[in-house]
């Protein structure tokens, strides 16, 4: 997928206002990790609503790190999920790794 | 206005608490992570506004809605699109925003919930309101797509689907016979059958217990056929 995590929308929701990137930032840290976490805790159990739920969750961080493509994806993939299909699930593992390691840069 | 935010997401409630900040006709009094811990709050404090996210575990925002007697006005926030059909169905619901939400899209629907409040302005818009509607907008692909209603001359149930055959196309559509059967002009369509709507205005020949409508051989129901028979003007 030819397009990578950015902080576009950040920075042009946060302005000049530095303190609220901060917070933005931070929250992103945090929050990600644990729907990441709860996602693929939910696949592995087979527990495919709750799955789709949790990708339904991770979309907005998606838009939020500009990835237009990717969230296209996790829109199918959800749609999927919610049918008790999860073999797409690879290519939205894909988008995780990327976005994990995005976030990680940024501590 | 007061307004609390109810979102199980902390990043959307952060990005809505600033925007709400910034907005000088709003002051936050409250957020929520989750719904209950919302109605507990809703039912002993006055709220004029509410930011609401549709797709939360457990209780959902239209959960919410249906639990609260009388709900202040509502928008929306949801990464889905697919809801903006069912959203219009509540009086109280003012707007629907997309995440991620922008600023100016932001401020404009609170503009529209300040309208609301305007008695004057409130006034106006309920009098637009009683005008009948002459299209339907139904989702596609999270498009809404225009309908005008006189080209619609069947609409059919299939399981949680309906099909709406129009002179132009078909459309299959998530939704129920009854919800769309409310959005319909009643003058020019019938629930002929539990699976069938029709557009009276398009039937080519009636045998007993069947109406032919295009190339369409539509059942009558012994229940319906009277108001079938009392719609037609007869010689």
């Amino acid at each position: 997928m030819k397009e990578s995590p950015n902080l576009s929308y950040i920075n042009q929701l946060a302005g000049e206002n530095l303190t609220f990137k901060k917070k933005l930032i931070e929250v992103l840290i945090r929050e990600l990790p644990e729907e990441i976490k709860q996602y693929r805790k939910h696949l592995i159990e087979e527990k495919y609503q709750l799955a789709a739920d949790d990708v339904h969750k991770i979309k907005h961080k998606i838009s939020i790190l500009g990835l237009e493509l990717s969230y296209q994806l996790a829109t199918n993939y959800e749609e999927e999920l919610r049918n008790n299909n999860p073999f797409n699930n690879g290519n939205f593992e894909k988008v995780l790794v990327a976005m994990a390691k995005f976030i990680n840069e940024l501590k | 206005m007061n307004t609390i935010i109810i979102d199980d997401e902390e990043m959307a409630r952060a990005i809505i608490e600033q925007f709400t900040i910034q907005n000088k006709n709003l002051t936050l009094n409250a957020q929520f992570s989750d719904a209950i811990q919302a109605i507990k709050y809703l039912n002993q404090n006055h709220v004029d506004l509410i930011f609401l996210d549709i797709h939360m575990p457990t209780f959902s925002g239209f959960d919410l809605i249906q639990t609260l007697k009388d709900p202040p006005k509502i928008i929306l926030t949801t990464s889905d699109r697919n809801f903006a059909i069912e959203a219009f169905e509540y009086e109280c619901i003012i707007d629907y925003l997309v995440k991620p939400i922008g600023k100016d899209r932001f401020d404009k629907a609170v503009n529209k919930a300040l309208a609301f409040s305007n008695p004057i302005l409130s006034n106006l818009e309920n009098k637009n309101r009683k005008e009948p509607d002459q299209d339907l907008y139904i989702n596609i692909d999270r498009r809404l797509i225009k309908i005008n209603f006189p080209s619609i001359y069947l609409i059919e149930a299939k399981g949680d689907y309906i099909l709406i055959k129009t002179e132009g196309k078909n459309y299959t559509v998530h939704s129920t016979l009854k919800k769309i059967e409310e959005k319909l002009p009643k003058d020019l369509f019938l629930k002929v059958h539990r699976s069938f709507i029709i557009n009276i205005k398009k039937i080519i020949d009636i045998e007993d217990n069947s109406v032919l409508i295009k190339k369409d051989v539509i059942p009558v129901s012994r229940s319906n056929r009277p108001e079938l028979m009392k719609r037609l003007n007869l010689l």
